[in-house]
């Protein structure tokens, strides 16, 4: 069945009350409401107050729901306003310590998400990234976890952590992510003509369509 | 135009690094978002608690009742506008249930964390859960007649 069909037929089991569809529906789009939140720079506890009023306006809003392929959309739209009321009620409590750091995702990030389709697409490739990065061997997940440190670790430090020579980390580097490309878990976001369009160390990058 | 994020190394670095920011959504936010249907289900009338053995004092009936009986954790829900009560009673491996008025239906136990059960109500409006929900639970109960309840939050730990 088509995607957009399958959360068609959900919300229309669920808004009749239907449990299965209801969780099926809090499943698939809960990475999207969760990463929403957090590049909004809610902390984790506060992500989890905004979802939580998320789930609550969704339930309210089904029956009036119609035209399900709307609902990405209206999910977008409703996290961000919840997520901004959290934030609002932080600052009123001019908690300084909390405006100082506390919240843990104090990091702006390079992607702008500005449309709808975005925010889809970037919690997707999260959750596609994460699970690719679990598959990972350990000294693969070591590196890449220090080379996206932030703030950055030089070099000579990754050096003297993980045991190896600065002048392999390059070459590492290139061959954990290639081994990243070609997990299962983010072959099934990229698509077949992906394949050989840059020269690079070739041949890793699968040709797996949808 | 597709766009295609992976193919840069830097950049697959990079979105890696926000993906593992963002991190691992909760398990406890996809349960929160699930536990979310019940509370609004619908027709069904909230069941608030309106007797634990746990903390309300019976003084009038603590010196009659028969000793084994009045060990038990017994609570009681009421959905003031159907007028539906449920009765529990805590025993060593199973939660006893009581509808009044007594009558037939179904009980659907909703804990927490894990599956939903369903549990038959017999016409004399008795129910068993068993074993022992591990975690605080919801019962979403329907009868034969046509009402419908769900009670607040049960919760069985030991009061501390």
């Amino acid at each position: 069945m088509r995607d957009d069909l399958l959360v068609a037929a959900l919300v229309r089991r669920a808004a009749a009350g239907d449990r299965q569809a209801w969780e099926a529906l809090v499943e698939r789009f809960a990475p999207l409401v969760w990463s929403i939140c957090r590049r909004l720079g809610l902390a984790r506890a506060d992500a989890e107050d905004a979802g939580q009023q998320v789930w609550l306006r969704l339930l309210e809003h089904l029956a009036e729901l119609r035209e399900p392929a709307a609902l990405p959309g209206w999910l977008v739209t409703t996290t961000r306003r919840e997520c901004l009321r959290v934030l609002r009620g932080r600052r009123q409590q001019a908690d300084l310590a909390y405006m100082a750091g506390a919240g843990d995702l104090d990091v702006a990030f390079d992607e702008e998400l500005t449309s709808v389709e975005e925010p889809l697409l970037a919690a997707e490739r999260e959750v596609a990234l994460r699970d690719a990065f679990r598959q990972l061997r350990p000294e693969c997940r070591q590196l890449l976890e220090l080379l996206t440190h932030d703030p950055p670790v030089r070099y000579r430090e990754i050096s003297e952590r993980l045991g190896i020579a600065i002048g392999s980390i390059g070459p590492t580097r290139g061959r954990c992510l290639d081994a990243l490309r070609s997990s299962p878990a983010l072959a099934a976001l990229i698509d077949p003509g992906a394949d050989n369009a840059e020269g690079g160390e070739g041949g890793a990058r699968p040709v797996v369509g949808r | 135009m597709p766009d295609r994020w992976w193919v840069d190394d830097d950049r697959l670095l990079r979105l890696l690094g926000e993906a593992l920011r963002i991190g691992e959504v909760p398990a406890s936010f996809v349960e929160t978002g699930k536990l979310t249907l019940p509370w609004q289900d619908l027709d069904a009338e909230l069941a608030a608690l309106t007797y634990d053995s746990a903390t309300d004092s019976t003084p009038a009936l603590a010196g009659t009742r028969a000793d084994d009986l009045a060990r038990l954790r017994q609570l009681t829900y009421r959905a003031t506008r159907t007028g539906l009560e449920i009765e529990l009673a805590v025993t060593e491996d199973a939660v006893v249930g009581q509808l009044w008025p007594r009558q037939a239906g179904t009980v659907e136990v909703h804990p927490r964390r894990g599956d939903s059960t369903t549990q038959l109500v017999n016409q004399a409006g008795g129910f068993v859960i068993r074993p022992i929900p591990s975690t605080p639970f919801r019962l979403s109960c329907r009868t034969t007649t046509g009402v419908s309840v769900i009670t607040d939050w049960v919760t069985l730990a030991d009061p501390g």
